[in-house]
């Protein structure tokens, strides 16, 4: 008998909403899911057993007196150790804030509970998101639930890793540099990161104001859709905030057999990526332009627009996570993981005049995209260059030089470029290695056309179930 | 870049204190540092000289959005 925490949202609502199944049978089984694979993927920092059972009941009482919310009504989920929970530690993953217990929640977590979900746990990250393998010094290694001996990818590795092995229904990240979306490519899910300002980051602890994104990871693209839908919406407590109509973006997922991407133009750009590839990902993204050829899409090759995005991209991030964390590193440095303190650092280095050519750079970029939006509908690319390699791995290799994947950016090679410009960009799978590893691709939209990316996601995915629907060994 | 030049923004412009961790990483900070002020440099000169920055947290007015 196949467990509940092995359903989407899509499947689970329903089943609450007709009261088939309890919130509070289900959470059970997601904490006993939690307690199974917590030892063997240290995917959460905090598990609040107790809070969530009294939600449940609490939500089994409301359906059963009609009261139902919405799609997230009952349904468990985890966020990153980033969002800030009222009376509810959040360390960001590190020492430094290791007895943090916030008085307020995130704008995102207040929206939760709004929209009936039920918070189950604090999830694992890079420490203070500023990372990409969630190598955590302080709370450990998150581990790949597809193969315990490999990273997750990160920051937001612990949510990923919860998502695939059905320790959450889904999980809220954040993405600078591809926080969300690398994570969601090495586990095996589906992550989107939104247009900028489109999901408020009040609340949740920075890394570079500027970049910074928040987002769904989920089981399912109709999954991250219904989430999405919940948590976006304008804030006027963010200063990022856009104050632009959001939509419910799983009514456009209804009739699978009416979406389809005949007349669609495609963007791609191999030469941005030439030579970077590994083989097996070269080989999975060529099956998704030849399925998209196939099915009657227009595939454009395009010239990168700014190739220097990827280095300059980073002068923001470096810039902005140093005047946060100037204080502490002066006062408290020693309680920084190495490699973070390291990254940190640098940025003190920046002068101001580098920082405001990155940002002139950047509206020579959003100018660039949107005379590129005039002649395709949407624009792909593999997630990450290379699959999930083992954790402690000192080097990988970037083209034909050897580099620490935990000083350089070489995971954020193709995502970074989706924060830059701020647009929507999703990852969702489309393959496997040979040694059943994930492997995922990107969607990214015009700025707030996450409807549109969600619809195209949404039939690659209808139309590869061996892809979607394929579930990490943690489930034998 | 030299390593002087890193210490003397440590401690003159940053207000900061060249402790044993930075100054253990102060020769690579001075490579990658060095590197992508270049990278920024180069960009610039292909600027238009009226190019303004991205407006920092918001794409609500950005021709794209248009």
């Amino acid at each position: 008998m196949s467990s509940l925490m092995q359903k989407t949202i899509q499947e689970l609502a329903p089943l609450l909403q007709s009261k088939a199944i309890s919130p509070v049978e289900l959470v059970r089984e997601c904490l006993e899911r939690i307690e199974k694979t917590e030892p063997i993927l240290n995917a959460y920092i905090s598990v609040l057993d107790k809070s969530a059972m009294e939600t449940a009941v609490q939500a089994e009482h409301e359906i059963m007196q009609g009261r139902y919310r919405g799609p997230l009504h009952g349904i468990p989920y985890s966020a990153k150790d980033l969002y800030m929970t009222r009376g509810v530690r959040t360390t960001a993953g590190s020492a430094i804030l290791a007895d943090n217990v916030p008085e307020v929640n995130a704008a995102v977590i207040d929206r939760m509970e709004e929209g009936g979900a039920i918070l189950v746990g604090k999830n694992n990250l890079h420490e203070f998101a500023y990372g990409t393998t969630s190598e955590n010094d302080h709370f450990g290694p998150c581990h790949n639930p597809w193969d315990s001996r490999m990273i997750t990818g990160g920051s937001s590795g612990g949510s990923a890793a919860s998502v695939a092995a059905g320790s959450s229904v889904f999980s809220l990240g954040t993405d600078t540099g591809g926080s969300i979306r690398i994570p969601a490519s090495f586990c095996g899910v589906v992550g989107i990161k939104p247009t900028y300002g489109r999901v408020s980051k009040r609340g949740v602890i920075p890394l570079s104001w500027s970049m910074d994104h928040t987002g769904p990871i989920a089981k399912s693209v109709w999954d991250a859709a219904a989430t999405l839908s919940v948590m976006a919406g304008y804030d006027a407590g963010d200063v990022g905030s856009a104050e632009v109509a959001t939509e419910n973006y799983t009514a456009g997922l209804v009739d699978k057999n009416a979406l389809n991407v005949k007349g669609l133009t495609v963007g791609i750009c191999p030469q941005y990526y030439a030579g970077l590839l590994k083989p097996a990902v070269e080989k999975a993204f060529l099956q998704v332009i030849r399925w998209f050829e196939a099915n009657g899409a227009v595939v454009k090759e395009l010239s990168h627009p700014t190739r220097e995005a990827f280095s300059v991209g980073s002068i923001l991030t470096m810039s902005e996570a140093y005047a946060y964390h100037e204080q502490n590193l002066e006062t408290c440095d020693e309680k920084y993981g190495p490699s973070i303190r390291y990254r940190l650092e640098k940025g003190q280095y920046i002068p101001a005049s580098a920082y405001v050519n990155a940002q002139r750079l950047r509206q020579k970029d959003r100018q660039i995209w949107a005379a590129i939006y005039q002649e395709i509908d949407v624009f792909l690319s593999p997630t990450v260059i290379m699959p999930a390699f083992p954790i402690g791995e000192k080097t990988v290799m970037f083209g034909a030089e050897a580099v620490d994947p935990r000083v350089n950016a070489v995971l954020m090679y193709l995502t970074s470029l989706g924060d830059f410009n701020g647009h929507p960009v999703m990852s969702l799978p489309c393959g496997f290695t040979e040694g059943e590893l994930p492997i995922g691709f990107q969607i990214q939209g015009k700025p707030f056309a996450e409807a549109k990316v969600f619809q195209v996601a949404y039939a690659y995915e209808q139309a590869h179930p061996e892809i979607s629907e394929r579930k990490c060994g943690l489930w034998n | 870049m030299e390593l002087s030049t890193l210490r003397s923004m440590t401690t003159e412009l940053c207000g900061r204190t060249v402790n044993s961790a930075i100054e253990a990483h102060l020769p690579q900070y001075a490579v990658e540092v060095a590197g992508v002020l270049a990278a920024v440099r180069a960009a610039a000169l292909t600027f238009p000289a009226d190019l303004a920055p991205a407006s920092v947290f918001s794409l609500k007015s950005e021709p794209s959005n248009k």
